[in-house]
C-alpha cells in the first residue's frame, strides 16, 4: 500500500514544493489549501502523514489539529507542522496537540524529507530516462 | 518611545538578516546592497508587491516585499522547475514575503513584542513606499540578487510605550 501525504498549505509554492520532493518516491500525494478542506481531506483519504502549515485562511493550522484530535479516527494522524510561525506559544500549543516535528520556513527540503521518512516509509521509484 | 530603542538592532539590520536568511537558505542565492528600486528597474519591468502584516498587542506593522517579474520568474524556474504562470509567480512572491516576515517577527518577538504574521497579499504594479504613520517607523532597504533588484521595507508602529 502506497503511503498517503496530505499537504495542507495556503501557498501554493509550498505544496508545488512538496510535490516535487515527493515525486521521486512510491507514495501518493493530496493537497489542501486551508484546514477546512484539509479536514475533509483527511477524513476522506486518511492519510499516514500531514505536512501542516499554521497561518492559512478559512481554518488555521492548529484549529484544523484540534479538530483532528478530537476525532476518535484521525486523532492518531501523524502531523509535521512546516510554518513560517516560529511563536513559542503556537510550538507549545501544537507540541501539546502531539505533532511529531515543527520545522520552520525557509526550510531544507532534504532536513523536511528525513523527517517525513522516519514517520512513513518511502519507496524511491525507478528513474525515468 | 520608538520600537527601535528596545531593539538589540537596527530594523534595517534586521531587515537584512531576514532577507538573507529566505535566499541563502530556500533559493541559494546571496544578496548585495543596491541602489533604489526605481533607480534598477528597467524600462517596462512591472514590479510584485507582496505585503503581510504582524498585528500583536504592543506592535502594529507591516513587511512589504517588491521584486521584479522576471525575478520572480527565475525564482519560480529555480524552485519549481517550471516556467511560472502569472498565478505561481504572485504565489510565490506572497510566500517568499511571509517567510521573510516570519524571520522577522521571530526577532521582534525575542525583543518582547510578540505577535502573529497575517496572509500575504500580492499585487503588480510600479514600485511603492509604506505610508509611514505618525509614531511609526519606516525601513527602506534596497538590494540586488541575481542581477535583479529587490526591495524590502518594514514598518512596525508601536502602540503602548
Amino acid at each position: 500500500m502506497k503511503p498517503k501525504i496530505l499537504s495542507v498549505d495556503d501557498s501554493k509554492t509550498i505544496r508545488m514544493l512538496l510535490a516535487r520532493l515527493f515525486r521521486p518516491f512510491d507514495c501518493q500525494l493530496f493537497e489542501a489549501g486551508d484546514g477546512e478542506e484539509g479536514l475533509a481531506v483527511t477524513r476522506r483519504e486518511k492519510p499516514n502523514l500531514i505536512v501542516l502549515d499554521y497561518n492559512m485562511p478559512v481554518m488555521d493550522g492548529v484549529t484544523m489539529l484540534r479538530a483532528m484530535r478530537e476525532d476518535e479516527e484521525l486523532k492518531r494522524t501523524p502531523v509535521i507542522m512546516l510554518t513560517a510561525e516560529a511563536s513559542p506559544d503556537i510550538i507549545s500549543t501544537v507540541a501539546r496537540l502531539g505533532v511529531r516535528d515543527y520545522i520552520t520556513k525557509p526550510f531544507d527540503a532534504e532536513k523536511l524529507l528525513d523527517k517525513v521518512t522516519r514517520i512513513v516509509s518511502l519507496e524511491r521509484l525507478p528513474e525515468t530516462p | 518611545m520608538k520600537l527601535s530603542e528596545h531593539l538589540p538592532e537596527t530594523l534595517a539590520e534586521t531587515a537584512q538578516r531576514a532577507l538573507e536568511g529566505v535566499f541563502t537558505k530556500q533559493l541559494q542565492l546571496s544578496i548585495a546592497p543596491a541602489p533604489p528600486l526605481s533607480e534598477s528597474l528597467g524600462a517596462d519591468e512591472k514590479i510584485l508587491h507582496a505585503t503581510v502584516s504582524i498585528q500583536g498587542e504592543r506592535i502594529s506593522g507591516s513587511v512589504l516585499l517588491q521584486v521584479s517579474e522576471s525575478f520572480a520568474s527565475m525564482v519560480t524556474e529555480l524552485l519549481l522547475g517550471i516556467q511560472g504562470e502569472s498565478e505561481e509567480i504572485k504565489d510565490i512572491t506572497g510566500e517568499l514575503c511571509n517567510m521573510i516576515s516570519g524571520l522577522i517577527k521571530a526577532e521582534l518577538t525575542t525583543a518582547g513584542f510578540s505577535g502573529t504574521l497575517g496572509t500575504p497579499t500580492v499585487t503588480m504594479g510600479s514600485p511603492i513606499t509604506l505610508r509611514q504613520h505618525p509614531q511609526s517607523e519606516l525601513c527602506v532597504t534596497d538590494w540586488s540578487s541575481a542581477g535583479h533588484p529587490v526591495n524590502l521595507q518594514i514598518q512596525i508602529r508601536l502602540l503602548h510605550s
